[in-house]
């Protein structure tokens, strides 16, 4: 008795393609299909399985709605996400609401069967080339947001944003700083612009 | 600091010390124009000339009379001369005082030569009228008589307290002359002193002062009411000419706010609501209409407009002078040409705005149009792609009986249809990024940079602040578009280090900045006539949304470009 697989895509050549390819290996077992977001949850209700196989865009509800709605649920089902969309935003997304696998659908057969395996087990499984920048963001994200653009800013207009910070005015930045009006406009055209 | 206690106390005194008049005469000195001040001056100015020779005049008078009188008395002492006695000896005898007697009553005395003495240089009186003083000495003359003797005829009022004139004290008023006599040498040798009742000279010289003075007094009267009536008349005219000068400044004022109203708004009814109000309050007009046709009536005119209306004012209980005519023409002009000017304004908008319009729905059907196509692609070809792919994987997996040269050609196979289905789908995310549409404008960016970053390794950053929500979709995919075409003429043109990019969405306006650290625009960018396709297309975007596109010099040295566009309806 190999994997237990529910299959859903709103494309039927898709599914099919999909039964026939891991027919070829007896790990995995695809038991039913549903073709939106809607059926699937129907789906989910009246047949047993072990993890599920889920197309990101699908009309009526989208993968993404389907994950949001298990993840309201609290049910306990490992998901792995196979899409087209390679882009981080989905990726995220998919992940961040409970997702335990993400493929895209040109991956090789293997690794498909490796995220469903692993998926089942408990595990996670992010297709490696889509890990590398999602392990970037994280480092990232962990880091803190970036100084955007206090980097960027001239020792003057840091000096300028202080004293206005303190509640100077123009005249009284010219002044401080031995500028003329006109030039602290610029500056403050430039901080604000 | 303060003013010391007696500059107070005379500052304080002040006020009190001018007299009410004296602040009557300042007032009415200020209160007068420069020309009656200057006709004032010179009526003061010629009362003190015209006083000054009334005073003269009989001076000058009396020192003549005098001096004539002298020179006829010096006559009459040379004609007498040769007949009298010697003077130069002496005493003289009771024959000579009795002939001296008789010449000197004959050729000297009458009614006003009152009396006469004779001296001698050392103040002897050699002879005298009156007999008693003959033979006496008087030495306190004696520099009187040097005097005579050098430098010849002189005269003086009497002084009746002087001894020698002891007996001519019953005359009130006497001048004496004094007369050299002299012998035929020129020498001096005696002085007649004959004295002089001058009661009818001075009488003479009060009636010329008198004469002088009336003739002063009336000249400078007439001066006075011809330089009163000058200034009054002055008075009228200035007075005129102001009531003149601030009729035409009302009237001028009046223009002014037409011509404000007009200036103010293209809007027909708004520009003739504010202009009516101004000129109705300026002229007290109680209408102030523009009618299809002409009016006419009592207080009332009319004026054509050029667009075929008239402007009809209206003053009841009134008339309508020629003033008020000329200004509400001139306010008729002005409006014709304003209501002429919004009717074109009018026409510009209507052609711009439907040409925005027209744009808005040009670029709305094109992204339509490129949603349909991602649609349509994901729908049939992608789905199409995976299911070949998928088959060709599943007829590998179970082609352990095929022969080596077919697996390698479904191998073959499975890549190219890999490689077929990854173009595709990077081609769909290029016409129609999927996280627009899911994740919004954010996400979209997001996905845009990170693309950008992996492509090129630039540092790049984004920034965005405010509420993207609020931004409609389609506006979104305008930044978006944007943003690309921007990160694509940096990768393309730029040779940039740094790369950021920047969104800000305001209360009524959002902007986007791209900056970066490159070269700068590149003069195929920049020129009007090869923009690129791609930001030409960009800017015909913008402006259907009533945004606007600008290539700037960006402060991290290279490039910024800046788009900005309004978030309501454009």
């Amino acid at each position: 008795m190999g994997l237990r697989v529910i299959v859903a895509d709103d494309h039927e050549a898709v599914r099919q393609g999909l039964r026939w390819m891991l027919r070829s290996d007896d790990a995995v077992e695809v038991v039913a299909e549903a073709a939106d977001g809607e059926s699937l949850l129907d789906l989910l209700d009246r047949v047993a399985c072990d993890v599920v196989l889920l197309d990101l865009s699908m009309p009526v509800m989208s993968g993404l709605d389907v994950l949001a709605a298990l993840k309201a649920s609290d049910r306990r089902l490992p998901v792995v996400v196979l899409t087209m969309h390679d882009d981080a935003a989905h990726v995220d997304r998919a992940l961040a609401l409970g997702a335990s696998g993400y493929i895209l659908k040109s991956a090789p057969r293997d690794e498909m069967v490796r995220a469903l395996m692993a998926a089942a087990a408990g595990g996670a499984y992010v297709q490696p080339s889509l890990a590398k920048p999602l392990l970037a963001r994280y480092v990232l994200a962990a880091e803190g947001p970036p100084g955007e653009e206090a980097d960027q800013l001239a020792p003057r207009q840091l000096q300028l944003l202080r004293a206005l910070a303190a509640g100077r005015s123009n005249k009284e930045l010219a002044h401080d700083l031995a500028i003329s009006e006109a030039t602290v406009k610029g500056y403050l055209k430039d901080l604000y612009g | 600091m303060g003013a010391t206690p007696a500059a107070a106390i005379r500052r304080a005194a002040m006020p009190a010390e001018i007299s009410a008049t004296r602040r009557a005469v300042i007032a009415g000195w200020r209160a007068l124009p420069p020309s009656g001040r200057f006709g004032l001056l010179g009526v003061l100015a010629s009362a003190v000339v015209a006083i000054a020779l009334g005073l003269f005049i009989p001076l000058e008078v009396r020192r003549h009379l005098l001096e004539a009188e002298g020179r006829g008395l010096e006559a009459a002492v040379v004609a007498l001369q040769p007949s009298l006695p010697d003077l130069s000896s002496g005493p003289l005898s009771s024959t000579e005082i009795s002939l001296t007697d008789r010449l000197v009553d004959r050729a000297i005395l009458d009614s006003d030569h009152v009396r006469a003495k004779l001296w001698a240089l050392d103040g002897t009186v050699l002879y005298s009228d009156a007999g008693e003083l003959i033979g006496r000495v008087f030495a306190d003359v004696r520099p009187r008589l040097d005097e005579v003797a050098a430098s010849g005829t002189m005269h003086e009022v009497t002084d009746l307290h002087d001894a020698e004139n002891e007996l001519e004290r019953q005359y009130p008023r006497l001048i004496e002359f004094y007369v050299p006599v002299r012998d035929d040498g020129g020498r001096t040798v005696a002085v007649f002193e004959i004295y002089e009742d001058v009661g009818f000279l001075e009488q003479a010289l009060t009636g010329i002062s008198n004469a002088t003075w009336l003739a002063i007094g009336s000249g400078l009267t007439i001066l006075l009411l011809f330089l009163l009536t000058l200034v009054a008349a002055a008075v009228r005219s200035i007075s005129r000419d102001r009531a003149a000068a601030e009729a035409r400044a009302g009237e001028l004022a009046i223009l002014v706010g037409a011509a404000e109203a007009v200036a103010s708004s293209l809007e027909p009814a708004e520009i003739f609501s504010l202009l009516g109000s101004r000129v109705s309050r300026g002229l007290a007009l109680s209408r102030l209409t523009i009618e299809p046709s002409q009016a006419t009536g009592p207080g009332v005119l009319s004026f054509q407009l050029g667009n075929g209306t008239w402007l009809v004012a209206e003053r009841t209980g009134g008339t309508l002078a020629d003033e008020d005519a000329r200004v509400l023409r001139s306010v008729a002009n002005n409006l014709g040409v304003a209501l002429a000017n919004a009717a074109l304004y009018a026409e510009v908008r209507d052609a711009a705005q439907a040409r925005r319009a027209l744009l808005r729905q040009v670029v709305q059907a094109h992204e339509d149009e490129r949603r349909h196509l991602v649609g349509e692609l994901h729908d049939s070809l992608a789905g199409d792609l995976i299911r070949v792919l998928y088959g060709l994987r599943g007829i590998r997996a179970r082609a352990s009986a095929l022969s080596d040269d077919i697996r390698a050609e479904l191998a073959g196979l499975e890549e190219r249809v890999s490689a077929a289905e990854r173009g595709l789908r990077a081609f769909m995310t290029r016409v129609r990024p999927a996280s627009l549409d899911e994740f919004g404008l954010a996400t979209a960016l997001e996905e845009a940079v990170a693309q950008f970053r992996g492509e090129t390794g630039l540092d790049v950053r984004l920034r965005v602040s405010g509420g993207v929500s609020r931004v409609s979709p389609d506006r979104q995919l305008v930044v978006l578009r944007a943003a690309e075409e921007a990160l694509l003429n940096v990768r393309k043109h730029a040779h940039a280090a740094r790369v950021r990019v920047s969104v800000r969405v305001g209360e009524a306006r959002l902007g986007l900045t791209v900056d970066d650290d490159g070269v700068g625009w590149p003069a195929q960018l920049t020129s009007e006539a090869g923009r690129g396709v791609g930001l030409a297309y960009l800017r015909e975007r913008t402006v259907g949304f009533g945004g606007a596109i600008r290539q700037e010099r960006s402060r991290l040295g290279g490039a910024r470009l800046v788009v900005d566009l309004p978030l309501g309806a454009a």
